[in-house]
């Protein structure tokens, strides 16, 4: 049966220099019927956003005046003042290239978007969060976030393999 | 406040029993706050987000027309200056044009955009900036709103666009 799934009470936050990207994204997202949306304009206008509504979701930008995404992220992972280290983000990029995506994972982001963004893309991005949710590591001061290791590669013997009681207490 | 009590709520707080260095954490799941019934269907969504994007749509070529004049301004500026700050100002600009285009319904803006990152990003250190090649692209970006305000199709801007890639890719040799 199909899912017609609710969404009214999420709480997403937007964060995008270019106001008309906030209007495309913010309507998309009210359209598929997020309850609250907020928005800001750059990393640190968005951090501060983020501590005052504690959204669910962050949808950022890569590239923004005044404060660039992966520093937003570091900040709401890391920063003692985050109001949630685990909060989803989701990278929104006009680059979709490889090397890009293997460093917005780095950072610590949960979902990738690429430009241009559409709402079936957007939907399915918060059918993902939704379905799929993400354990999340932290390997020393190195890093702290979603779990990289989204597929189970089990042809993969070596030493960084992870043991199965690794994984005992995730939901 | 309720969302950080929610988190607290969860199983944050408690990490798996640390095996060598990495430490495991269960997040609060999105689905206690996501019912799968009582939403839109998908197809009803998907057409009330297209309604919204829509009506974004008419608003940008408007605000294609002030962002071109502005990117007119600071190439007038580069050409004079060549200094670096004024050129990243004006990748910005482009940059986000292009992110924006095929979303608001110009998909040859993000490809001239595209094809006028790729030169900045990916050129070759060694060999100077061309500021002619620059001023081309931000020529391209007005040609295609000139064509689609007189509706004369796009084959101009089309064929623009492809010697403009052609001529970058040449340059990132």
């Amino acid at each position: 049966m199909a899912r017609n799934y609710d969404f009214r009470n999420l709480r997403v936050l937007v964060v995008d220099d270019s106001q008309f990207m906030i209007r495309v994204v913010s309507n998309i997202l009210e359209a598929l019927g997020v309850g609250s949306v907020f928005s800001a304009t750059s990393g640190r206008d968005g951090f501060e956003t983020a501590c005052r509504y504690s959204p669910d979701i962050v949808i950022s930008d890569w590239d923004m005046d005044g404060g660039e995404g992966p520093e937003l992220v570091s900040l709401l992972r890391n920063d003692p003042s985050s109001p949630d280290p685990y909060v989803n983000v989701i990278m929104l990029t006009g680059y979709a290239e490889m090397r890009r995506v293997i460093a917005a994972r780095d950072f610590g982001i949960t979902e990738f978007l690429s430009k241009p963004v559409s709402a079936k893309a957007l939907h399915a991005r918060l059918v993902a969060l939704v379905e799929r949710p993400r354990p999340f590591v932290r390997v020393g001061r190195d890093y702290f976030g979603p779990d990289r290791r989204r597929a189970a590669n089990e042809s993969y013997s070596g030493a960084e393999r992870r043991a199965p009681e690794d994984f005992a207490d995730l939901g | 406040m309720k969302e950080k009590a929610m988190s607290a709520d969860g199983d944050k707080s408690k990490p798996s029993k640390p095996k060598g260095k990495a430490e495991f954490f269960t997040p609060t799941s999105l689905a206690k706050k996501v019912p799968t019934i009582g939403g839109p269907s998908v197809d009803e969504a998907m057409r009330r987000a297209d309604a919204a994007v829509a009506a974004v749509v008419q608003e940008f070529e408007g605000i294609l027309g002030e962002e071109l004049d502005e990117l007119d301004a600071l190439m007038s500026s580069y050409k004079v200056s060549q200094d670096e700050e004024t050129l990243n100002k004006l990748f910005r600009r482009v940059h986000n044009l292009r992110g924006q285009g095929t979303t608001l319904g110009f998909p040859l803006i993000t490809r001239i955009g595209t094809s006028f990152c790729s030169y900045m990003i990916e050129r070759n250190p060694n060999r100077p900036i061309k500021p002619s090649l620059i001023e081309q692209h931000i020529q391209a970006l007005r040609i295609v709103l000139k064509e689609r305000k007189a509706k004369e199709g796009d084959a101009v801007s089309l064929s623009v666009a492809t010697a403009l890639e052609e001529v970058v890719r040449r340059e990132l040799i």
